[in-house]
């Protein structure tokens, strides 16, 4: 993975110069992408544990939705047992939706998509482990 | 050909309606800085952006050791550090987070080597707080300790010695001349002339 570091080093004539600059870039060993995946995975997380309304929202949402239906439709438990299910999937899935919005937009708007577009990593893993977090 | 190498040839961007870029040439060997002025929205920030892959040019190429990097981005970006205007940080972050977590998805770096980047640029003292509570000059101070640790050829800075005091514009100029020193490039989009520690030196000046 270290390619910055192996292209440096395959400088053949060891001159002074060269010795100095593969020494150099060799110090930025590019860090494996299970590890960059894994870092971005618990920074996504932590931030949202520091934004609780964000990560509050879409639960309370959840709540209120689950709640309000037996009040809308009706009490009878033989009804709403027909129906939960299908409440509880399309509750979760409007959740999800309300979320969506904070999954890429405060990343593109500080670089930080930016900056893993450059990072000679995976982009695919970086962004499942986003999607993982969210 | 093994030395890091930078060539762009002949650089044309349009944005829209706009001709942004027109013909941007410039070749960059080891050990030299580029400084690239201009009024706003001259396209300093698009040319560097152009040449890091960002954004893709109507026309000309960027050459990097000889090859064009559209062969492969991915061997190029493993190359370059680009630090936009804005630096990536998060406002609900510590500095030390931010920079452990930005940082730590390129390089393995151990705890040592963040805190000598976070005491280089004087961020020591404040880096546990959030970025949010942070002035502009100490978020731009906690993007060169990220500089600091970027052990790679080829630097592209969008206004690096902005928010800083003149303590901090000094830094600017000594992490660039140590670049510059250990065979590195530097490119730098400014408005005012970088700090004379950075010997040379070669302009480039875009037009309106």
């Amino acid at each position: 993975m270290s390619r910055v570091g192996s292209a440096a080093g395959v400088v053949v004539p060891a001159g002074p110069t060269h010795a100095r600059q593969s020494q150099a870039w060799a110090g930025s060993a590019q860090a494996p992408v299970l590890e960059a995946a894994r870092l971005a995975l618990a920074r996504d997380l932590q931030l949202a544990f520091r934004k609780r309304g964000q990560l509050v929202q879409p639960l309370a949402f959840f709540a209120m939705v689950t709640m309000l239906f037996p009040l809308a439709i009706s009490p009878e438990l033989s009804r709403l047992r027909e129906i939960a299910p299908g409440v509880l999937w399309a509750g979760a899935l409007l959740a999800s939706l309300l979320a969506l919005e904070f999954l890429f937009r405060d990343d593109a708007y500080d670089g930080t998509l930016e900056q893993y577009a450059l990072s000679g990593q995976s982009l695919t893993w970086l962004m499942f482990a986003k999607t993982a977090a969210h | 050909m093994h030395d890091e190498r930078l060539d762009v040839e002949d650089l044309h961007l349009w944005r829209g309606d706009h001709h942004v870029l027109r013909g941007v040439c410039f070749a960059l060997c080891a050990g030299e800085c580029l400084q690239v002025t201009g009024p706003n929205g001259s396209g300093k920030t698009s040319l560097l952006r152009t040449v890091c892959g960002l954004m893709y040019p109507e026309e000309g190429r960027v050459l990097w050791e000889g090859r064009d990097v559209r062969g492969d981005l991915r061997t190029f970006h493993c190359a370059l550090t680009y630090l936009g205007h804005e630096p990536p940080l998060k406002a609900e972050l510590s500095a030390r987070e931010n920079l452990r977590y930005w940082i730590g998805v390129r390089y393995r770096v151990g705890a040592a080597a963040l805190e000598g980047a976070l005491e280089r640029v004087g961020a020591s003292p404040w880096c546990d707080r959030l970025v949010r509570t942070l002035s502009a000059g100490q978020r731009r101070r906690v993007a060169l300790a990220g500089l600091t640790l970027s052990m790679v050829p080829l630097w592209l800075l969008d206004e690096p010695t902005t928010n800083l005091d003149t303590e901090g514009q000094q830094l600017v100029g000594s992490l660039i001349a140590e670049q510059l020193a250990r065979g590195g490039m530097v490119v730098a989009a400014v408005h005012h002339e970088l700090p004379a520690t950075v010997r040379d030196l070669r302009r480039l000046e875009l037009a309106a």
